[in-house]
């Protein structure tokens, strides 16, 4: 009986995955337990020998204690199974891989060699890093950033030694392998994860912009800029129910247009306004960000696609495609106040978006001007209704362009004025990007109080603009500045000139 | 950690709760949803307490209903329990109802808490896509960026000496105490380095360590930023549904945006760049024998816009004398080269109008 019982224990230690198994046992040992105590000593108890004798073996003491061991065990599974799923939700593709003793060696080598120990031997450094890169053992993957940091390390050295062509070809290399990944959508979420993907792209988006610096080919730059913007704003959209609405919104907009509704002026409405930028609530004027708006889809790489589209404004500048340029600056202010961007950075992309229109304004002026000498020589075109018509529209979007010109430097002017605390700690801005926006903003006032001729109001805004990009250390703003201060001069001169000349004509009549 | 939470959320009336699908038993202690350190162990500490429960229950369940069921130890020795049900009948009874009890609340709680803690697992590991975790990560961003704005601001006599003392103790921040403020002593070894700060940058480096010290709090690191009002549960489903509609629309038409020939011109690249390491290996004439003096290849350099990177050369702790002494995580976390690349690629373009063009023109 004892024998047997000490077997059927024996069992169940050795087979604990069996829990049901195991009760039915330790259940059974109890009612076995208990027949003995009725059939031998119900009425009279056990002497201590006889008591002790049949638990020797395996003591109801150590019952409950190993049952709480269970426990303990169970939960202490629980915590490694917990910190093991809390470690693992971290490592996807872009995983830290710890590098192998070689390539250790050679990195730390390369760091030696490239750092001031070693007089900055960049040549040295370069072949160390590329030992380490052709080290790296396979299962390492391309998109990690053990693997990418020693490759930009590469291009970095190249780049030290004025070897830019290589360079970028390594920088090509990276971006076309991000690119490649990244456009391939069948897997969501699957292998590259949510986050991971995210950062991926604003990894791409460096690399684009660094590619581009180097890059002298225009076209190729475009058409570079236009799949990786494509690609981010196609994240965004996944995310971001607001960035839908917008382009539901633009597809309204084309379509009215395509139905012959032009735009209205009263459409377009500037960014900079207390709803956009948020001061702290201590009163003290601080520029701030909001923290009660929710822009998370944009992160984490929102810089990253700003600077890149801005990039593209400027290639399609470069290009003298104004009317792209503008669109595209238009679409990215609206979408830095969806992206929640620095109130600094809203600032200067409006004061940019103003410049813009009035590049606009005067390229409209332009193809005026070109109409009305065409009609000067052949004053039969002006019978043609055509010509009447475009004339009427240029001139409309020319007086348009110049009205939108003005309301975007008013409102950060505006802005300015009432914020005290920005009017009087202009020279210790942290965001630089404030400062500049604002002088830029008093100068472009100044160049349309230019184009419309009223030389005395332009000539104190160009004064003002220069004092303010002094204190922002906006060194090309104030080089212009200059240039623009000097024709006012020039100009008033000839005004003086001229209305001399009449005074004399008056005299002498 | 609960003191703090508490305390912290008496003082700031707008505290709410942070959400969670599976821990909200926890209350006001659930972290924020960034913080996935904590919410995984307040999981594991539920999971815990559900599998007691579920155990507890079985055990119960198990239990003969009887007053000494389990046996008594008297005296050191094993009683063992008696089949006897009709002496003590009443005090059985009683405890047979007591059982029952248990047994229910034991088997209610132990499946409620494991339901959680499965639905907490969906949302911690199962969803693709966590719109909290986005909205908490940002806030914590949005709440360095203002903290440091608003410190850079503020008058810099309100440091108070405490938290001058706190920061001299960081060895590589001291050297950044205001200078104004001449509670700090002078013997601080970078001094000289320091002194080439403007007041401005003083300021701003005051201002990011200040920051940086408000990120590290406790309280903010288990519940972020505590003034702000996550997205409600309604919200999180609607992001949700947003989302892996768009996924939907997204895969079933997935558009190749790859132009043809592009991974063809990748592998031709990557074979080219392999090629051309390869040879750098073996030869080292292939590069510009420059007499690696800093100033030549600074003079070399300016030449064109790379001369932002010149400032950030790799400099070593004069400590450290030899290669192997190096520390590559500590040297990937000075200079990792994406934070560089990041630095690089931050430009700033602005749009000049001239009035000059449309002069020419006239």
């Amino acid at each position: 009986m004892l024998r047997g019982r000490s077997i059927i224990r024996g069992q169940q230690v050795r087979l604990p995955q069996s829990l049901i198994f195991k009760n039915k046992v330790r259940y059974f040992s109890r009612i076995q337990h208990q027949w003995n105590t009725i059939r031998g000593t119900d009425t009279m108890p056990l002497s201590p020998m006889q008591q002790q004798q049949p638990l020797q073996g395996f003591p109801p003491a150590r019952k409950t204690d190993t049952s709480r061991w269970y426990l303990v065990m169970g939960i202490a599974t629980l915590f490694t199974v917990g910190s093991g799923l809390y470690y693992n939700s971290g490592n996807g593709v872009l995983k830290d891989y710890a590098y192998s003793p070689k390539v250790s060696e050679y990195l730390k080598e390369a760091v030696w060699l490239e750092s001031n120990k070693s007089n900055y031997n960049y040549s040295e450094a370069l072949k160390y890093y590329i030992m380490a890169l052709n080290e790296m053992p396979s299962y390492v993957n391309k998109l990690s950033d053990s693997y990418t940091r020693i490759e930009l390390k590469i291009a970095e050295m190249l780049e030290r030694l004025n070897m830019f062509e290589k360079s970028k070809d390594i920088y090509n290399e990276i971006l076309n392998r991000f690119y490649i990944t990244l456009s391939d959508k069948s897997d969501l979420g699957g292998k590259i994860k949510v986050n991971e993907r995210a950062e991926l792209i604003r990894k791409d988006l460096r690399i684009l912009i660094k590619s581009l610096e180097l890059n002298q080919d225009i076209a190729l730059g475009k058409q570079n800029l236009l799949a990786h913007l494509l690609l981010a704003q196609e994240e965004i959209l996944m995310k971001s129910p607001e960035l839908k609405e917008f382009f539901d919104k633009k597809k309204e907009r084309t379509q009215n247009l395509l139905k012959g509704q032009s735009m209205q002026l009263e459409e377009f409405q500037t960014f900079v306004n207390e709803e956009n930028i948020k001061l702290d609530n201590e009163d003290n004027g601080l520029l701030v960000l909001n923290m009660e708006k929710n822009s998370s889809g944009w992160e984490p790489f929102k810089e990253e696609l700003f600077v890149a589209r801005d990039l593209y404004t400027a290639y399609c500048l470069s290009s003298k495609d104004i009317t792209s340029a503008l669109s595209c600056k238009m679409t990215t202010v609206e979408w830095m106040v969806m992206a929640d961007m620095p109130p600094g950075q809203i600032l200067l992309a409006q004061a940019n978006l103003g410049s813009l229109f009035y590049l606009q304004a005067e390229k409209l002026e332009a193809d005026i001007d070109q109409i009305n000498t065409k009609t000067q020589e052949d004053p039969s075109l002006l019978d043609d209704d055509n010509i009447i018509k475009a004339l009427r529209i240029l001139n409309k979007n020319k007086r348009n362009c110049l009205k939108m010109t003005e309301r975007c430097y008013d409102s950060i002017i505006d802005f300015f004025n009432k914020n005290k605390r920005l009017r009087y700690h202009m020279k210790d801005q942290l965001d630089t990007s404030i400062p500049q926006a604002i002088a830029l903003s008093t100068y472009g006032k100044a160049i349309t109080y230019l184009h419309e001729g009223l030389l005395p109001k332009a000539e104190g805004l160009l004064k003002d603009a220069m004092k303010l990009a002094k204190e922002a250390d906006f060194k090309e703003l104030i080089g212009e500045a200059t240039k623009e201060l000097e024709r006012v001069e020039s100009l008033r001169l000839q005004q003086e000139e001229q209305q001399e000349g009449e005074s004399n004509d008056k005299t002498t009549i | 950690m609960s003191d703090k939470s508490t305390t912290s959320q008496d003082k700031s009336k707008g505290f709410n709760n942070r959400p969670s699908l599976g821990l909200k038993i926890w209350g006001p202690l659930v972290p924020a949803a960034d913080n996935r350190t904590g919410l995984w162990t307040l999981w594991t500490i539920q999971t815990g307490f559900g599998i007691y429960a579920l155990y507890k229950f079985r055990k119960l369940h198990l239990t003969p209903l009887t007053n000494n069921a389990k046996g008594v130890i008297m005296n050191g020795n094993y009683l063992p329990p008696s089949l006897n049900r009709f002496t003590n009948q009443s005090s059985s009874q009683i405890n047979s109802k007591n059982i029952k009890w248990r047994k229910i609340a034991s088997l209610i709680i132990g499946v409620g808490l494991l339901s959680q803690s499965s639905l907490e697992y969906c949302r911690l590991r199962l969803l693709p896509f966590d719109p909290w975790y986005d909205e908490a990560r940002l806030m914590r961003d949005k709440k360095f960026f203002n903290d440091i704005i608003k410190f850079y601001y503020k008058d810099d006599h309100s440091l108070d000496n405490i938290k001058l003392v706190k920061i001299s103790d960081n060895p590589q921040d001291s050297t950044t105490l205001d200078k104004d403020d001449n509670t700090v002593d002078t013997h601080t070894p970078h001094q000289h380095q320091l002194k080439n700060l403007s007041s401005m940058e003083w300021r701003q480096s005051i201002a990011i360590i200040k920051a940086q010290r408000e990120q590290v709090n406790p309280v903010i690191k288990w519940f972020g930023p505590i003034d702000y009002k996550p997205m409600s549960f309604g919200q999180y489903l609607d992001a949700m549904e947003y989302y892996l509609s768009m996924k939907e629309i997204w895969q079933a038409n997935n558009m190749i945006l790859i132009r043809p020939g592009l991974k063809k011109d990748y592998t031709t690249l990557c074979q080219k760049n392999q090629e051309w390491r390869q040879q750098i290996i073996n030869r080292s004439s292939l590069l510009p024998n420059i007499n690696s003096t800093e100033n030549d290849i600074n003079q070399k350099t300016e030449t064109l816009n790379s001369s932002r990177i010149q400032n950030r050369s790799i400099l070593i702790d004069p400590v450290i004398q030899s290669r192997e002494s190096i520390d590559l995580n500590e040297i990937w976390t000075l200079h990792d080269p994406w934070m560089n690349l990041a630095l690089d690629t931050s430009l700033s373009i602005k749009f000049i109008p001239t009035s000059i063009n449309s002069e020419k023109k006239e």
